[in-house]
């Protein structure tokens, strides 16, 4: 596990590094919070996963932004959670913090069962990912459902061959490379139709 | 009775519907009818009056957002789409109609639970829709390279036996106060802001007593200003444009749904069909609109590619006097040309042949008279004959020109020789450019059309020679109604034909003329 540090910024705020690297911009770290917040645009659902705590800058951006938007937010590195809570204690009821170290545990999890079950929208703030880069990319795509591996959970209701689906691209995936597979399916005709719908939105 | 109509359409499109949603609601007066159309265009419900009961949206941004972002979850889009699905088989529609001749809402329909689809929508693995000559004539027309003569709005209503006439131009007004609507959404269709500030320049120094204000949306206001003094601008939403037109004598317009709402609400318009645009696809729908056309080869262009000339040539070919000419004959109620009453006669002959029999001899006779010019009729009417029995021989050609079907279908291949005289008709069919209508084009498609076996180029020339000899005898029909009706004129204007003040003789007093009738 990375060394995690905190220091104190000219604002007195605690802002954390991994291995040197800052989490948070060290100047303005609320002002890089809320623009990022900003550039969101209007959050589709009122309970928003986003992945990666940092020095959590962003996550109390958001919730200053979107008053009625629920947070849980996963992370990997136990030892920033502590430090957010003291910094942002008025957020104790509002942000949920899930901590993930291995994505095989996720699938597992009860979190990951209630995105499947809500298809919940799900936020990344790279600049507070850190040495967790990887890790964390690999989680997004798992919980966007945009990996090959866990494909097979988002669309498990469908009958999906799933072999069939082995020759696409491990991430980044888009309904369009699963068409075919779906067509190619038992699913009933007219979830085979929203499908069709789709594809002709991507086109 | 529920009634959901799909409308997946531009906002122009949906306004342009608006006579088929009349023409639904004066056939299902009691029913409920629902309206489906996209999220961004939800102004329409401002402008359908008492049409529609209940307005369903669409949220087409936020689904290809959805499909795009990678913070959506793969699947997000797939369940909005599901729960618009759910919530309208919740509905237990009666009746579903798609007004968009797309595969999208082809799609959406085919997921919908309703016991009656009239449109498009794909089942069991094809797309499905209606069946009847007027669909036909509009996917041939409109997928094809001969041009319909009917109206995008017309060809629909009837394919959902919803018949709609062009929306009767409003009665004259007394303002003094021309419209124009500069900027549309493509700039291939715009005539230009230097065209519209010289014409502005026109009609003030022609017409003294007019005063022309420019139309605009707030986000085209800077553009407009290069062009105009912000006094002259009228800077409104949808709901006031409507004011506005209502109140304004005359509208000048490219293709943009302002041009629609006009339409709708009977204002007169004069319309310059540019770029892409089609006057029969997306032409103003209302009675005497004005439709300047460009006639260079590269109009109509495709919507999504760039303009291919090294200037903007279809602006460039409609020159100002042309348009303030028509705004003079607008302005002074000039009558419909003759060559438009050329045009009404090729409408009345596949009218009568599309409608198959629903509409009666007698109802297109009285159309056509309400519409024929007083002075030259007779020459039109001589010209329609000329090429009547310019189709019957052709008609005749081909058939003696068409193989038997017993020698073709003992044939496993045909050479081209076999073939030449049926070839040679079709090439003279084409080169005359005397089918303008479009009579021939079944003909002509079947020889190019691939088979294969020989024997079904027969059958495919002979449906066509069907088609050809149904729609040559309606011609006919409709010559010598009008003829014998103009020939009758002819006598009584002679004094052929009149009773004398006395009656006849033989008759008796019976059918005396009642002097007091004749002064009624």
């Amino acid at each position: 596990m990375s060394m995690i540090t905190f220091s104190e910024n000219h604002e007195s705020s605690l802002i954390a590094f991994e291995e040197g690297q800052a989490l948070a911009s060290m100047h303005d770290p609320r002002g890089e919070g809320l623009k990022w917040a900003y550039s969101l645009g209007v959050l589709p659902a009122e309970h928003v996963i986003v992945v990666g705590l940092g020095a959590g800058f962003h996550i109390a951006a958001l919730a200053d932004v979107d008053p009625d938007v629920r947070i849980t937010v996963v992370e990997s590195r136990e030892s920033l959670i502590p430090v957010f809570r003291s910094q942002f204690p008025e957020l104790e009821d509002r942000v949920e913090i899930r901590v993930v170290q291995d994505a095989q545990e996720l699938f597992k999890s009860e979190l990951f069962q209630e995105i499947l079950n809500h298809r919940s929208f799900v936020l990344s703030f790279h600049e507070c990912w850190g040495q967790q880069s990887d890790f964390f990319a690999e989680l997004f795509s798992h919980l966007t459902g945009r990996s090959l591996e866990s494909l097979k959970y988002h669309f498990q209701e469908f009958g999906i061959n799933m072999k069939a689906l082995y020759n696409l691209p491990r991430h980044n995936l888009s309904i369009n490379e699963i068409a075919p597979m779906v067509e190619a399916s038992t699913m009933a005709d007219n979830k085979k139709q929203i499908f069709r719908v789709l594809g002709e939105l991507v086109k | 009775m529920k009634i959901l109509v799909l409308s997946l359409l531009r906002l122009g499109d949906i306004i342009q519907q608006e006579p088929l949603l009349r023409a639904l609601r004066e056939k299902y007066p009691e029913a409920q009818i629902h309206l489906l159309v996209n999220r961004q265009f939800a102004q329409v419900e401002k402008l359908m009056h008492g049409l529609v009961d209940r307005y369903i949206h669409f949220d087409r941004e936020m689904i290809q957002r959805g499909l795009g972002e990678s913070g959506f979850n793969i699947m997000w889009s797939f369940t909005q789409v599901q729960e618009l699905v759910n919530s309208l088989n919740a509905e237990r529609y009666d009746l579903a109609l798609n007004f968009t001749h797309n595969k999208l809402s082809g799609y959406l329909l085919g997921a919908l639970e309703v016991p009656q689809k009239k449109g498009l929508y794909h089942a069991e693995g094809r797309f499905r829709g209606l069946d009847n000559r007027w669909i036909r004539y509009f996917n041939e027309r409109f997928s094809g390279s001969q041009k319909s003569l009917f109206h995008y709005v017309e060809l629909l209503g009837s394919s959902f036996d919803l018949p709609v006439q062009p929306q009767a131009k409003g009665e004259k007004k007394r303002s003094k106060r021309i419209l124009f609507q500069c900027l549309t959404s493509n700039e291939k269709k715009n005539w230009g802001l230097e065209h519209f500030a010289q014409l502005k320049r026109t009609i003030e120094v022609s017409l003294v007593d007019y005063k022309v204000q420019i139309l605009g949306a707030s986000f085209e206001k800077e553009t407009l200003l290069q062009a105009f003094a912000e006094k002259d601008l009228l800077i409104c939403d949808l709901n006031e444009a409507r004011r506005h037109l209502q109140e304004s004598a005359l509208l000048v317009t490219g293709d943009t749904s302002i041009k629609h709402l006009a339409a709708q609400l009977g204002t007169p318009i004069v319309e310059l069909v540019l770029g892409s645009s089609d006057a029969t696809k997306t032409g103003a729908f209302v009675q005497g609109a004005r439709i300047l056309t460009t006639q260079v080869p590269c109009a109509p262009c495709g919507h999504s590619s760039a303009c291919s000339q090294p200037s903007h040539l279809c602006a460039q070919d409609i020159s100002v006097e042309k348009v303030f000419e028509s705004i003079w004959d607008e302005l002074s109620d000039e009558k419909l040309h003759m060559q438009q009453f050329g045009e009404s006669l090729e409408k009345a002959t596949w009218k009568t042949y599309l409608d198959q029999g629903k509409t009666s001899l007698l109802t297109v006779m009285q159309g056509l008279l309400l519409e024929q010019p007083k002075k030259g009729s007779g020459e039109i009417l001589s010209h329609f004959a000329e090429r009547t029995a310019l189709y019957q021989q052709w008609q005749q050609r081909i058939e003696a020109a068409l193989p038997s079907r017993e020698l073709m279908s003992q044939k496993q291949s045909v050479q081209a020789s076999e073939m030449a005289d049926l070839v040679l008709v079709a090439q003279e069919i084409v080169r005359s450019k005397k089918d303008e209508a479009g009579y021939f084009q079944g003909f002509v498609e079947a020889l190019i059309a691939r088979y294969t076996q020989p024997v079904q180029i027969v059958d495919r020339v002979q449906t066509a020679l069907q088609e050809q000899g149904e729609l040559l005898t309606i011609r006919e029909n409709i010559y010598r109604h009008l003829q014998s009706l103009s020939r009758e004129g002819a006598y009584y204007a002679k004094g052929i034909g009149q009773l004398p003040i006395s009656g006849f003789e033989e008759a008796g007093k019976s059918i005396q003329r009642n002097p007091e009738n004749a002064e009624l």
